[in-house]
């Protein structure tokens, strides 16, 4: 089940927002060994204070934490602009009111969790893709932008997404960086859903929360 | 919208919106930027609402309990108000002031950031009938999205915040070129073994860069301000 935190909210979730930055440092620094900064058994970057959308996969039932990516609106600061631009071509940018930015998806394993999807895709990482096209109807989104490794990419295809790859790939410590543009239109819903099995939407009923403080 | 751009360039943002919510059928358009997320003190507002709410709003401080505020500035997705009503007794009477005052029956915002990190929030609020209005959103929300960037842009460029020669790419500046030579999409990607989808999305980061509601615009103030050069549309 999915949960939508605005990086602004992060603490009326803390225990979700907890698991969250622990998942990443073991998932970036530890297993692929990406360079990243991990302070406190945390990996956090400048993006976390730009009041990103936390797309989190949790326990139906205990509401435990099992995985989750960050968006980021592409009209503001976001990734493929501040840290990867010479991934596209001179000049080139990617910035529009209906194109965001997917980053640091992760997911731990744990018991009770679904098999895997259809297509082999991790369950988890199959929630929060099915997420991603959800959002995208909430925020009437026409594209997301991401850069990831050739990893991600066996799985993104797996799960029947078809990015669009822009720019230039490149080699970045051991592996190689991809910038796709994915459509968020019926055939990218219709192929993940069916790719994953998924049918419906994934997000909790109060997915959007609306406490004040 | 392009009748809006056309010709009077004197007019105030103030009256450009009231001129759009017109043309697609909203009752107003409001914009406010706050300090930083999560700080609901307002920077900047700009609003058709009339002087009487205005008035009124600022009498009652409406500012420290405003629920559209207060979530605005966290929120990342767009809103609509109803998803903000609760049984908070200061709340019903807030918004049954808003509807007694012609702010409008439904009400959304949409969370717009800028380049240099800014968090604004533009509203719109409609007197359509409850059904119509979902429909409304639904339809419109990705160009509404647009709409509310292009606000946002607006807002700064009339506050005076630093302008710039956009630096568009060399594929953006051909599919601009050959858009301003009378070329639609489909010529255009064939002429440059791109697809109809690439086009348009070439020419959408172009006018956004160029901070334009709409491509023709795109052309003028890209030649104006000599980010593609006259001398190439022969």
């Amino acid at each position: 089940m999915i949960r939508l935190i605005p990086g602004a909210r992060a603490r009326l979730f803390p225990d979700e927002i907890d698991a969250m930055f622990r998942c990443r440092a073991l998932t970036f620094y530890e297993r692929l060994g990406w360079d990243v900064i991990v302070k406190d058994g945390y990996e956090r970057d400048r993006f976390d204070d730009e009041n990103p959308l936390y797309v989190v996969s949790i326990d139906p039932v205990s509401g435990q934490y099992w995985g989750s990516l960050r968006l980021l609106p592409t009209t503001g600061p976001n990734m493929l602009r501040d840290v990867f631009p010479y991934l596209l071509k001179d000049g080139e940018v990617i910035e529009s009111a209906t194109i965001w930015e997917s980053s640091r998806i992760c997911a731990i394993s744990v018991d009770g969790q679904p098999e895997r999807a259809r297509g082999g895709v991790n369950y988890v990482l199959a929630e929060l893709l099915v997420g991603i096209g959800d959002v995208a109807i909430l925020a009437g989104l026409t594209k997301i932008v991401s850069v990831f490794d050739a990893r991600i990419f066996r799985v993104l295809k797996s799960a029947g997404c078809n990015p669009q790859i822009i720019g230039r790939p490149r080699r970045i410590g051991g592996t190689m960086a991809y910038a796709g543009l994915f459509d968020m239109g019926e055939p990218f819903q219709h192929a993940v859903r069916k790719g994953l099995g998924i049918a419906s939407s994934v997000l909790a009923p109060d997915a959007k929360e609306l406490t004040f403080q | 919208m392009t009748d809006v751009l056309s010709g009077k360039l004197h007019c105030t943002l103030e009256e450009i919106l009231e001129r759009i919510e017109a043309d697609i059928g909203l009752t107003h358009i409001s914009y406010v930027r706050f300090v930083a997320h999560s700080d609901t003190r307002l920077t900047d507002v700009i609003t058709t609402y009339s002087n009487g709410w205005q008035e009124r709003y600022s009498e009652k401080n409406y500012l420290e309990i405003d629920p559209i505020i207060a979530y605005g500035s966290t929120a990342v997705l767009p809103f609509d108000w109803d998803e903000l009503k609760n049984d908070d007794p200061t709340i019903v009477a807030f918004f049954a002031d808003a509807i007694a005052n012609d702010v409008g029956r439904n009400g959304m915002s949409i969370p717009v950031r800028n380049r240099s990190g800014s968090f604004s929030l533009v509203s719109l609020t409609s007197d359509h009938s409850s059904e119509d209005w979902i429909e409304y959103k639904n339809r419109n929300i990705a160009k509404l999205n647009l709409m509310a960037t292009l606000i946002d842009s607006a807002a700064s460029f009339s506050r005076k915040n630093p302008t710039f020669v956009a630096r568009l790419s060399e594929t953006e500046r051909e599919c601009l070129n050959w858009f301003a030579r009378g070329r639609n999409h489909n010529e255009i990607a064939e002429s440059l073994g791109l697809t109809t989808s690439d086009v348009e999305l070439y020419l959408d980061t172009a006018r956004h860069k160029l901070s334009c509601i709409n491509i023709n615009q795109a052309v003028a103030v890209a030649i104006a301000t000599g980010a593609i050069a006259p001398e190439s549309l022969k």
